[in-house]
């Protein structure tokens, strides 16, 4: 049962929704859904709906309605409105047709003066509207009016010569009745254009200045977007829109009845408000007003077809458009609360206790007072220094909360100086064989800092998870780092789901959202060579450089992962069940490993990480503050060495001055101890260190260990052998 | 779902708990007032406070009980020892002090100490966990009976337990005889005082996050005020007609949460240690290993004030029907948490935080300024 349990709650179906739902794409999901039930209906209410000559029968016909509604969507999204579209239409078939039968011009100039009326008509309403500014509504309905007028005397005058008209052009027979790979030709131009309008709106300059002007004029005039220009740009593209329907409607049914495109510009508005489409403007997409004609489209076509009455068609569609319409409205406003509601997914996650961390226990865990005297150093001049490092010359490097590395001059760390300014949230530290100091940036990626001052980047994606929906190749909470002897950089990424400020609540979720990863200089490339980790934190290479130590923090272990020698590639448990939540793990002069635990584990929060149905009731009833989370407020040091087994434990009793420890790096002969969210750094004497010992020193200097192969053997045996994940 | 179930609940429940903790607003606006009181005397564990005839202050703490003299109160004698951990405080018109006494009942002592009686039940029930105590002009003598389950001591456990209703009301002569129960089915009555027209009794409920006043003649019940945001306690007189109330602890949502998660609950209480179960704290205990709430993480080494409470201090002082007018915090990050007790003498606040074990005094001219301004 309870891998079972595990595997669902790893691979929750809210982990999934939650994603889904933060896709941009999913916001027409409503009317998707409603076009796909339409068809789906009539699929099985009419035989033969989906026979090939029933199907192009529809793509036929569809196209005219779909480049209204597309007009008629381009100036909603322009914050305006144009009911003239549908007279506009009719108008233009009447043009075409004349052009071409009565006129007998020729077709490339029926075309071009179809598109000049409806560019000259759009250039009327847009002129009027921008320039004389008159409200939309009220000049394109006037517009409408003459327009229908004037239509309906010139059909009636032009009866005669239309209905004897008879166009000799091969290619307007193709326009009307062509197939190009079984598409109808009127089909083919709705998807060349309608993705042509597509990439308009949202990559051409002029396209996303009317999407800018439509969600909010004024923002645009301060963006200096010329406004009037825009929106004369939308009426004339509109006008030519609706007049190409006229002219595809020309050339298919060859005749200008005087019910024409009669209702069409309210099809065209329930088009574009069934498509979600706001009336506000600005908001919304071709594919939705392609979308929501679709939906009026097969309605009518269907209802009709079905021998419905057609005061009940239209109180049909009345309805349906009304249901879906207000479900639209209501989820498109709560989405986002639907989503905070599921995003945060907690995980099956099984905990025996730990050893005991009483005083008077008698484990090596057992608080003491070895940190109570510790020395302040920058006291109240530094606001989060996850981690520190000391370079060649003493100084002491730390990070800022507000994106900076920070130097402490040696050898009293009194001056205080910007090193340098990265930005987002600097965390992990460590210095490569040129001295440059490398840092894991939350939020960013991994950047580096030279010598002389200068930032430079290393990394910031790795490879994207193939089957995720979220985009995870963005370095999200890069943490900590470390160098391996031949210069590649092993980093952790340590959740792809949480930002810094949130990191607890990865804790409470307590899934594997992070990854390993490591940069290879040479190539400039980066790899994930581990995911799924929960909370990969306090990268370390061993001493011997063959094996990368990493802490996960949410499951209490330290892990090793074999980078060199004849396990490359191994992963393994080197440390399990620890008492507090590990963080940074450095090496310490003695060829042991220095590891902070920022927190300590909470026997309650042990019991609510095996019951995730518990923490999911508690995400959905009381707020985030509320939340249970890992006890986060006190924490400890500890060494360890390769075998695996704990050696001492360095505690501040009541977590006084340093409530959070996240890093601690030792410097010949001192102990310098960093937290995320304390106001010091912690400096400690260690009278059996060895005084000459540095972290340069041991990485790339004299102080290598990398010859003792009797360490490497024993450390073999120590670790408990898992398979890779 | 929840929606249709609070519908129904009003309609046919509507003098239901609620479970929307109220914000700390109006007479319960947080301050740091009790964080400026000066301390007098430290205690271990104390609980009880009255003030006796001979001007001095009584304090119980662990078993015994303790007279505080002299300037400031600061000498401290010990006065009687009981046989189990003493709390509630009172002396009667005939000057005897009577102590509630854990496991026991109530004891009476005389004014240099000697025992004189005791009552171990009233209507056949063992008293085992008299929480408060209160003694009339008339010299009848009200108690709150927290629970008929569990000892005062195991206040948590009887929280998280969740049984509401085991408490009683109980009432006996000067003489501690003639004990009959007044008011039975409350929940975790903590705090007992008679009205200053000596008609009724305040009782506080605990669990149910109430004051209710008990008519003396008739024992007809009215709620005074209900759902407070914290776990009211104790409560004593004024001396302007009105009272004040200590709230041990405040309630959380967390804590809320899960008294309606029976199953998690019942895990909880069998497998953690009491002092690390998620729920309130007097304050009195500090382990590493205790439950965080997310706004409790410290920013900067800073313990945020607004931060979930598991240990608060709070006391507040109320009119007849039951409204805050003013009141005195220590906040999250403050220093003198779970209130249990306190008296009002000569213009001086006297408050025994158990969470910090000490005796403190504010001067309420100052408190009466702050109220003002």
């Amino acid at each position: 049962m309870k891998p079972l349990l595990r595997l669902w709650y790893r691979h929750s179906p809210q982990l999934f929704i939650s994603e889904l739902l933060e896709k941009r794409w999913m916001e027409p999901i409503v009317p998707f859904i409603l076009m796909c039930v339409v068809f789906l209906i009539f699929i099985v209410s009419i035989p033969g709906y989906t026979s090939l000559i029933q199907l192009q029968q529809l793509m036929r016909s569809f196209p005219e309605q779909a480049f209204v509604a597309m007009a008629m969507a381009l100036s909603i999204l322009s914050g305006g409105i144009d009911l003239s579209v549908a007279a506009v239409f009719a108008m233009a078939n009447f043009i075409a047709l004349y052009l071409l039968q009565v006129l007998g011009l020729p077709f490339p100039v029926a075309v071009l003066g179809t598109l000049l009326w409806g560019a000259c008509i759009g250039a009327v309403n847009g002129g009027l509207i921008a320039y004389g500014k008159t409200r939309p509504f009220l000049t394109t309905i006037v517009v409408l009016i003459i327009v229908r007028a004037a239509y309906n005397k010139l059909t009636a005058a032009f009866a005669l010569e239309l209905a004897s008209g008879y166009a000799d052009s091969p290619v307007w027979d193709f326009v009307g009745v062509g197939l190009i790979w079984g598409i109808p030709v009127n089909m083919a131009c709705l998807v060349v254009i309608g993705i042509v309008a597509h990439l308009y709106l949202t990559r051409i300059r002029s396209g996303v200045h009317i999407m800018a002007v439509g969600s909010s004029r004024k923002a645009a005039r301060h963006a200096g977007i010329n406004v009037k220009r825009s929106l004369f740009t939308t009426y004339v593209l509109a006008g030519m829109l609706a007049s190409f329907a006229g002219l595809l409607y020309a050339a298919r049914l060859n005749s200008a009845g005087t019910d024409t495109g009669v209702g069409w510009e309210i099809n065209a508005l329930a088009a574009a408000v069934v498509g979600g489409i706001s009336l506000d403007g600005g908001r919304g997409t071709i594919s939705r007003a392609l979308m929501g004609a679709a939906i009026i489209f097969l309605l009518i076509n269907g209802l009709v077809q079905l021998g419905t009455h057609g005061s009940l068609t239209t109180a049909t569609i009345g309805f349906i458009l009304l249901a879906a319409v207000g479900f639209n409205i209501k989820f498109v406003k709560n989405k986002g609360k639907i989503l905070q509601k599921i995003y945060v997914s907690p995980s099956y996650v099984e905990f025996t206790p730990p050893a005991s961390i009483a005083r008077d226990s008698g484990s090596v865990f057992a608080e003491n007072d070895r940190l109570k005297d510790v020395e302040a150093v920058a006291l109240d001049r530094i606001e989060g220094p996850e981690d520190v490092i000391l370079d060649q010359d003493d100084h002491l490097y730390t990070v800022n909360r507000n994106g900076s590395i920070i130097r402490f001059l040696a050898p009293d760390y009194q001056e205080r100086e910007e090193f340098a300014r990265i930005g987002g949230r600097p965390l992990g530290l460590a210095l490569d064989r040129d001295k440059n100091i490398l840092a894991c940036v939350a939020g960013m990626g991994v950047y580096g800092v030279r010598p002389d001052r200068t930032v430079f980047k290393v990394a910031e994606q790795t490879n994207r998870t193939w089957n995720r929906l979220k985009d995870d190749s963005r370095l999200w909470l890069a943490d900590d780092l470390d160098v391996a002897p031949d210069g590649k950089i092993y980093f952790s990424d340590a959740t792809t789901r949480y930002d810094l400020s949130d990191w607890a609540l990865d804790g409470f979720e307590g899934r594997g959202n992070g990854r390993l990863v490591c940069h290879d200089p040479a190539t400039g490339k980066s790899r994930t060579i581990l995911k799924n980790l929960a909370f990969p934190n306090g990268v370390c290479i061993s001493h011997d450089g063959m094996a990368v130590l990493w802490a996960s923090t949410w499951l209490c272990r330290i892990y090793r992962y074999w980078i060199a020698g004849e396990r490359t590639g191994e992963l393994e448990i080197l440390v399990d069940n620890l008492p507090g939540y590990p963080d940074n793990i450095n090496r310490a002069s003695d060829g042991n490993y220095w590891l902070a635990f920022v927190g300590l584990r909470a026997p309650v929060y042990d019991l609510a990480m095996a019951d995730p149905a518990f923490r999911s009731r508690m995400v959905k009833q009381i707020p985030p503050d509320e939340w249970l989370c890992p006890g986060l407020n006190y924490g400890c040091v500890i060494k360890f060495d390769d075998a695996g087994s704990v050696l001492e434990s360095l505690w501040d009793p009541g977590a006084e001055s340093h409530p959070t420890i996240t890093s601690m790096r030792e410097h010949k002969g001192y102990l310098y101890i960093g937290g995320l969210e304390n106001n010091r750094i912690g400096r400690l004497k260690l009278p059996a260190a060895d005084k000459e010992w540095t972290g340069w020193e041991s990485y790339w200097g004299k102080k290598r260990r990398d010859g003792r192969k009797d360490q490497t053997a024993a450390a073999g045996e120590g670790g408990t052998h898992v398979a890779r994940s | 779902m929840s929606l249709a179930r609070d519908i129904v609940d009003r309609i046919f429940f509507p003098n239901r708990d609620v479970h929307a903790i109220p914000v700390l607003d109006g007479g319960f606006s947080p301050n740091k007032r009790l964080d400026a009181a000066r301390t007098l005397v430290q205690f271990e564990k104390p609980d009880g406070l009255a003030a006796g005839p001979d001007g001095r202050l009584y304090v119980s703490a662990g078993s015994t009980v303790f007279a505080c003299s002299g300037d400031g109160f600061g000498t401290v004698e010990r006065f009687a020892g009981t046989d189990g951990p003493a709390g509630a405080l009172a002396w009667t018109p005939n000057n005897r002090l009577l102590v509630a006494v854990e496991g026991r009942g109530v004891h009476a002592f005389e004014v240099d100490g000697k025992s004189t009686g005791i009552l171990e039940t009233v209507e056949r029930k063992p008293l085992r966990c008299v929480t408060g105590l209160a003694v009339a002009a008339d010299g009848m003598v009200y108690a709150t009976e927290g629970s008929d389950r569990n000892v005062t001591g195991d206040w948590l456990v009887d929280l998280m337990q969740n049984r509401k209703g085991r408490g009683r009301l109980v009432v006996c002569d000067e003489d501690l005889s003639e004990g009959r129960t007044v008011q039975g089915g409350l929940s975790w009555p903590a705090g007992v005082a008679v009205a200053h027209d000596e008609a009724e009794i305040l009782v506080t409920e605990a669990w149910s996050h109430r004051l209710s006043a008990v008519s003396r003649p008739n024992g007809a019940v009215r709620v005074l005020k209900r759902n407070f945001a914290g776990y009211p306690g104790r409560i004593v007189r004024g001396s302007a007609g009105d009272y004040w109330v200590a709230f041990f602890a405040l309630r959380t949502q967390l804590t809320e949460f899960v008294l309606r998660e029976t199953s998690f609950r019942v895990k909880m209480m069998d497998r953690v240690p009491p002092e690390l179960w998620i729920g309130p704290s007097l304050g009195d205990h500090v382990d590493y290993r205790e439950p965080t709430q997310v706004g409790r993480i410290k920013k900067l080494g800073i313990q945020k004030p607004w931060a979930p409470a598991r240990s608060y201090g709070l006391i507040a002082r109320i009119d007849g029907d039951g409204e805050a007018h003013e009141s005195l915090h220590s906040r999250v990050s403050g220093h003198l948490h779970g209130i249990t007790a306190a008296a009002e003498i000569a213009g001086r606040l006297y408050v025994l935080s158990r969470g910090h074990g000490q005796l403190a005094v504010i001067p309420l001219s100052a408190v009466e300024e702050g109220g003002v301004a």
